[in-house]
């Protein structure tokens, strides 16, 4: 069942920071095109450096990130944090799913009517084109985030970088994520930066601990002493019939309740 | 009325002044709608103070202050594009310490300048009825290459503008675009200078692309409509300015208050009629 034939993208023993800062170091990880990859750690540990080196935008001090680019279809589909996102800035709905498909479109001219065809078949498929000539002011937090879900998989990448797809969404839309991913994950390699390890243990099929280092676990259980031994403080997991989260930290009880 | 018109259209200064403010406008749409899009009023407001310091060493030595400024004004943009990219300092600090180290240079050298300088005036509070044929040229360059630099990168400024960390997955020159606009940024201060002055420039970049945007959501139009907006502004502050013997630049700045405020209170009481309704 795992064919981990394609190498898609490799870290290999790369330190990285920023100015004299290191956050990451010696850190390597290898992402194959079946890959369902959850990384977990604490907050400053280092995942946001780590997905910032994985899409290319930032150079490592030391070390290697080699991309496996094929020649047609991209390999890339980025989905950020969306708190990272200025909701009063002034774009629909449609021309963020069409900035998906800015590399294909090339530097000059417009977009191609397969190419709007496209943007807006897949908006389609995920709900949201009676949204499209929205601003992305006036969406909700589930909505921008199928925006933004769009956005990466409109030019059918090869691996699908989110970070914290879960923060700011309801907890149904949450649900519906997941199984979305799930499905995608036929198609594509996902790495998943998230906070909500209950969930992310019963869909991923990997995990990777952060904290400065990495530790690569190569299944979606994990153990509390295992995390532990990977220098990884974060909440407790236990693994039962059916996936669930024992959690220490109060503000998660919410998220505990909307799982099972 | 005609009469009135081809008699006021007779003089070259008001020739002048009215393409200045054309020109003025087109330039102002795309580089204000950018700015205040992108959240980089206070950015330009340094740079706006910065490129006092050059007027004033160019004054000292009998420059052109235009070019003192342009020389300022570029380098200071780039030098804070180039700290944004990098992050080694907060930004608003950066800005806050060149703004106010180019008034201090300004300041030096004007005091050090032997004799008056009443054109001095013209920078500090602006004066588009004194705008001369080359002024109008630079204006003319300016705006066409601001005009082509926005058609050709639409769709890449717009997305690079909207979030730059996806624009980098889409290999976007984001370098390239990114110091051009700060150096069309740095350009279309320094020469709308003439026009409403270093105190007053930031009200012309930033309020009509306000206005625009409670009318519209769009990027393009907020462009188009912000460029007629500007060139309303500016030309009924010329008139007023004419008419009253005024300083233009206050006169222009103030009819487009009046023109944001009228707006907000049209929305406010169209807000109200729609609740009502419901």
């Amino acid at each position: 069942m795992t064919n981990k034939s394609e190498k898609l993208i490799e870290v290999v023993n790369v330190t990285a920071g920023y100015g004299n800062n290191i956050v990451l170091r010696n850190v390597s990880l290898t992402v194959y095109s079946n890959d369902f990859i959850g990384i977990i750690g604490p907050n400053g540990g280092g995942k946001t450096t780590l997905i910032k080196l994985l899409i290319g935008q930032l150079k490592p001090f030391s070390g290697e990130v080699i991309f496996y680019t094929k020649v047609n279809g991209s390999l890339i589909g980025y989905l950020p944090q969306i708190s990272h996102i200025d909701k009063s800035f002034p774009i629909s709905v449609h021309e963020v799913v069409l900035s998906g498909l800015l590399e294909k479109k090339g530097l000059f001219g417009g977009y191609s009517r397969d190419q709007k065809e496209t943007a807006f078949n897949l908006m389609k498929q995920v709900g949201i084109e009676h949204l499209k000539d929205k601003n992305i002011g006036q969406l909700s937090g589930g909505q921008l985030q199928r925006t933004l879900l769009c956005r990466a998989l409109v030019a059918e990448p090869q691996v699908l970088i989110l970070d914290e797809p879960n923060t700011y969404v309801d907890s149904s839309f949450e649900g519906e994520l997941y199984e979305m991913l799930r499905k995608l994950n036929d198609r594509m390699a996902i790495v998943m930066v998230s906070h909500d390890l209950g969930t992310i243990t019963s869909y991923v099929k990997t995990i990777a601990c952060v904290n400065s280092t990495l530790f690569y676990h190569p299944s979606n259980q994990i153990t509390n002493e295992q995390l532990a031994a990977y220098n990884c403080p974060i909440q407790l997991i236990a693994h039962g019939p059916v996936p669930h989260t024992v959690l220490l930290d109060h503000n998660l009880d919410s998220k505990q309740n909307n799982q099972q | 009325m005609l009469e009135y018109l081809s008699q006021f259209f007779h003089y070259s200064f008001i020739q002048n002044a009215f393409f200045a403010a054309v020109l003025l406008s087109v330039i102002t749409g795309f580089i204000g709608s950018y700015i205040v899009v992108r959240r980089l009023v206070f950015l330009s407001g340094g740079i706006t103070h910065a490129s006092f310091g050059g007027i004033g060493i160019a004054w000292y030595f009998g420059l052109n202050p235009i070019l003192g400024a342009s020389v300022f004004s570029v380098l200071s943009a780039l030098g804070l594009e180039y700290l944004s990219q990098g992050r080694t300092l907060r930004d608003d600090s950066a800005i806050g310490m060149l703004w106010s180290f180019g008034m201090a240079v300004g300041i030096l050298f004007v005091f050090l300048t032997p004799g008056y300088a009443p054109n001095l005036m013209s920078f500090l509070f602006g004066s588009i009825l004194t705008i001369s044929k080359t002024d109008v040229l630079l204006l003319l360059i300016l705006a066409l290459l601001t005009l082509l630099f926005f058609s050709v990168f639409y769709h890449p400024i717009l997305f690079m503008a909207f979030d730059i960390d996806f624009a980098k997955t889409q290999n976007v020159p984001v370098k390239f675009i990114g110091y051009t606009l700060s150096v069309l940024i740095a350009l279309s201060i320094v020469f709308a200078l003439r026009a409403v002055g270093i105190i007053l420039i930031i009200s012309l970049f930033t309020i009509p692309a306000n206005i625009a945007n409670t009318v519209t959501y769009r990027f393009k139009w907020i462009v188009i409509l912000s460029s007629l907006i500007s060139l309303i502004s500016i030309v009924t502050g010329i008139v007023i300015s004419y008419n009253l013997n005024v300083p233009s630049g206050a006169t222009i700045i103030i009819t487009m208050m009046v023109i944001y405020l009228a707006t907000k209170l049209v929305q406010q009481l169209r807000h109200r009629m729609f609740r009502l309704r419901v």
